[in-house]
């Protein structure tokens, strides 16, 4: 019995390894996939182009505009009439304009009103949402500056990511979605194939218990992405993209190990409710979308509706990226992390038995 | 020459078959329209009801006053719980029990009775755009007590700063995100559907009949093509309702240009897909290419979470390689800003050539002996 377990083990894996396509992707999601995603774009406000209409042309307005620093905000020049900053608005070329009206020194030396005007793009979200704030803070410092010490002042520190990179954060949330990607279709497909080809009917009227089959498929696609997974951290993640991995990556990589088992469960959901291979693709994005976005990755979970943070305790991939993320970017060790592991025990011991239970009883 | 009977009845062949599968069937339309539900209305880029903790060593009116005014609008932060030294503060926010916390010195009150105190904020950086948002709110906040104690003391500020958001007035970010979420789902869903279109025959064996069958190259893909984008066109009417009626985004330019882009995206896509589905010869591959070929570069090369114009030149140089990226700069140009077509014409030719090159790719590709 154990012999044959392996040889299925083993006919899986090469199954897996010689499909060329799939393979081409596999490395293409775990290497150069992590890498566009942490490199490419960054939430917070870097190198924001900005332009001013300065109507002043004074030493204190020159002054003001020296305040917008890189590597937060980029300055690209003068503009001369609001027809030009509808212009660079239009064309997507800078995030905002900073329009300072005439006489601006003298007010501001008089104490006579005057009034800066913000214009930022509302078309785009995250960063101008961020210049705005950061425009008008620099402006009000500056401004404050003349008049006053601010009598209570903000000393911020950010803990665990100094400089607020995101491609620390990126770099594992992608490389956490590919694993999910990964889990959620690699068992279903390999079982739906067996379908549609019609093995199935051989193997249910093999000596082999049927429950050996399903098991051997999950075990066999949780290992061939558990190695990846390594591969990507190891490699895409530390060398290539070169974030720093604060814990130690045996715990993570056992993290993984129990996130495959709640995953490779779910796939064998899929599995059994589908009959070929677009209902397979299909059922897997259905599942993704709500996990993804309930793990509170993209929109933090105190900010979503009541109701969906009650369900959030249900995606697996909460506990895995709470788990995860606190491994990697804190430093935390496996063992303090009770409440994840416990909770990705329960849930992937139980949805990987009935998983594949559900499966057993649908042939 | 080519025959209109033998394309449609391709087409029709395909849309028979998806009416009889049932799963499928439910499942075609209901991942493009959750997608849209869940990221059009879930993604929230304003960040609500951060847990706060507070260190206070000053225990003084001051402090608690500067608590109160962080949190008294209950939308944005909420003390979460009060320490009473820094380790357990530090466990806290390594366990993620807190995301920010509030330090106060012991001389926090009397420093500001001299003239000038300073408390810390501590912000957890795992999130970077939260830890930055978190940052700006308590600047924003305190800045404006700040004023408020230089008026009563007789200073006033004679600076006035005026944010002005241009297209998007209120600076509606679940706006942007809608119609953002528009572009992401037609890039991803239809070139799922398509991808699977030829390869399912080769793995099934099927598509020998085509092989000997007295259809030509051409009509066969373009058979393929069509049912691919009968599903799609169903499911744009249903997302466009959606982003118009439910989500009430409302829009500035015209109906009719945003069709028409929208219609030339579809067969974009549907052509990407279709051409995974002629490379490939396992089902799997062809899916799970499509899949992350579509999801990373569209979300994160397009425009959609971030603005364009603060992009690297690297990243720049990638967007523009995605097809992605011309129809959301398409669909904020109609959307919001109502552009003039003369703003529009190279993004619709742009997608007009890709459409060429891909559907090209895929005649060159599918190796069929014709007559």
């Amino acid at each position: 019995m154990s012999f044959s377990f392996f040889t299925l083990l083993y006919k899986e894996i090469v199954q897996f390894f010689r499909n060329r396509g799939l393979l081409l992707f596999a490395v293409y999601a775990f290497t150069l996939d992590i890498y566009l995603a942490s490199t490419g774009i960054d939430l917070t406000l870097k190198n924001a182009p900005f332009y001013a209409e300065d109507y002043d042309l004074s030493y204190s307005s020159r002054e003001l505009l020296s305040r917008f620093p890189p590597p937060y905000f980029r300055f690209k020049g003068y503009l001369l009439s609001d027809r030009d900053v509808e212009r660079v608005l239009l064309k997507d070329e800078a995030v905002g304009v900073i329009r300072i009206p005439f006489n601006f020194e003298k007010n501001l030396k008089r104490g006579d009103r005057t009034e800066i005007a913000l214009i930022v793009n509302g078309a785009e979200v995250s960063s101008s949402y961020l210049f705005s704030a950061y425009a008008t803070q620099i402006i009000y410092n500056f401004v404050t500056g003349n008049f006053f010490r601010p009598p209570i002042e903000v000393v911020p520190r950010v803990y665990f990511n100094q400089n607020c990179s995101s491609k620390l954060f990126m770099a594992y949330s992608e490389l956490m979605t590919v694993i999910t990607l990964f889990l959620l279709l690699l068992p279903a497909a390999a079982v739906v194939l067996e379908k549609e080809r019609g093995n199935i009917e051989m193997l249910t009227v093999s000596p082999l218990p049927n429950i050996v089959f399903m098991v051997a498929k999950s075990v066999a696609m949780g290992l061939i992405v558990l190695s990846f997974s390594a591969f990507a951290l190891f490699f895409t993640v530390e060398r290539v993209v070169s974030v720093p991995f604060r814990g130690s990556e045996l715990d993570f990589l056992l993290l993984t190990l129990l996130y495959v088992f709640t995953a490779s469960g779910l796939s064998m959901f899929i599995a059994s409710l589908s009959e070929n291979m677009l209902q397979v693709s299909q059922l897997t994005i259905l599942l993704l979308i709500p996990i993804l976005y309930l793990s509170g990755n993209w929109t933090p979970i105190e900010a979503m509706p009541k109701l969906l943070q009650w369900l959030s305790v249900l995606s697996p991939l909460k506990y895995y990226i709470d788990g995860a993320l606190a491994i990697a970017i804190k430093g935390v060790p496996l063992k303090e992390l009770t409440s994840d592991i416990a909770a990705l025990t329960l849930q992937g011991g139980a949805l990987f038995a009935l998983g594949n239970y559900f499966m057993v009883r649908r042939i | 020459m080519f025959s209109l009977k033998r394309i449609l009845s391709v087409v029709k062949k395909e849309i028979k078959e998806l009416l009889r599968d049932r799963i499928s069937l439910i499942t075609v339309f209901a991942v493009p329209l959750s997608m849209m539900l869940v990221f059009g209305y879930g993604l929230k880029l304003e960040i609500k009801h951060v847990p706060l903790g507070v260190l206070d060593f000053s225990k003084s009116y001051l402090s608690r006053e500067v608590v109160s005014k962080l949190t008294s609008n209950g939308e944005y932060f909420y003390v979460k719980r009060y320490f009473s030294s820094e380790k357990e503060l530090d466990r806290a926010l390594t366990f993620g029990e807190v995301r920010g916390a509030l330090v106060f010195p012991f001389n926090f009150e009397k420093d500001f009775k001299k003239g000038h105190t300073a408390f810390q904020l501590l912000v957890d950086g795992t999130f970077p755009y939260r830890a930055e948002v978190i940052k700006s709110y308590v600047n924003a906040i305190v800045s404006l007590e700040n004023l408020k104690i230089a008026e009563r003391r007789g200073v006033e500020l004679p600076v006035s700063i005026e944010p002005r958001y241009w297209f998007n007035e209120s600076l509606n970010q679940d706006y942007v995100v809608a119609v953002g979420t528009l572009a992401v789902v037609l890039a991803i869903a239809p070139a799922v559907f398509s991808a699977l279109l030829i390869v399912k025959e080769k793995e099934s064996g099927s598509i020998y009949n085509v092989y000997v069958s007295s259809i030509g190259k051409f009509e066969y893909l373009t058979g393929k093509l069509l049912s691919g984008l009968i599903v799609s066109i169903f499911n744009l009417a249903v997302l466009l309702s959606i982003l118009l009626f439910l989500f009430q985004v409302p829009l500035k330019g015209s109906l009719l240009l945003l069709v028409l882009s929208s219609l030339m995206f579809i067969a974009v896509s549907t052509a990407f897909g279709l051409l995974l589905s002629v490379f490939f010869s396992s089902q799997a591959a062809a899916f799970i290419g499509t899949v992350i070929l579509t999801v990373v570069p569209s979300i994160l090369y397009t425009g959609y979470l971030t603005p364009i114009s603060s992009m690297g030149r690297e990243a720049l140089i990638v967007s523009h390689l995605i097809p992605t990226f011309y129809y959301m700069r398409l669909l904020k140009n109609i959307y919001f800003k109502a552009a003039p077509f003369s703003y529009l014409v190279q993004d619709l030719l742009t997608l007009l050539a890709f459409f060429t090159l891909l559907f090209g790719l895929n005649y060159l590709l599918f190796k069929k002996r014709e007559r």
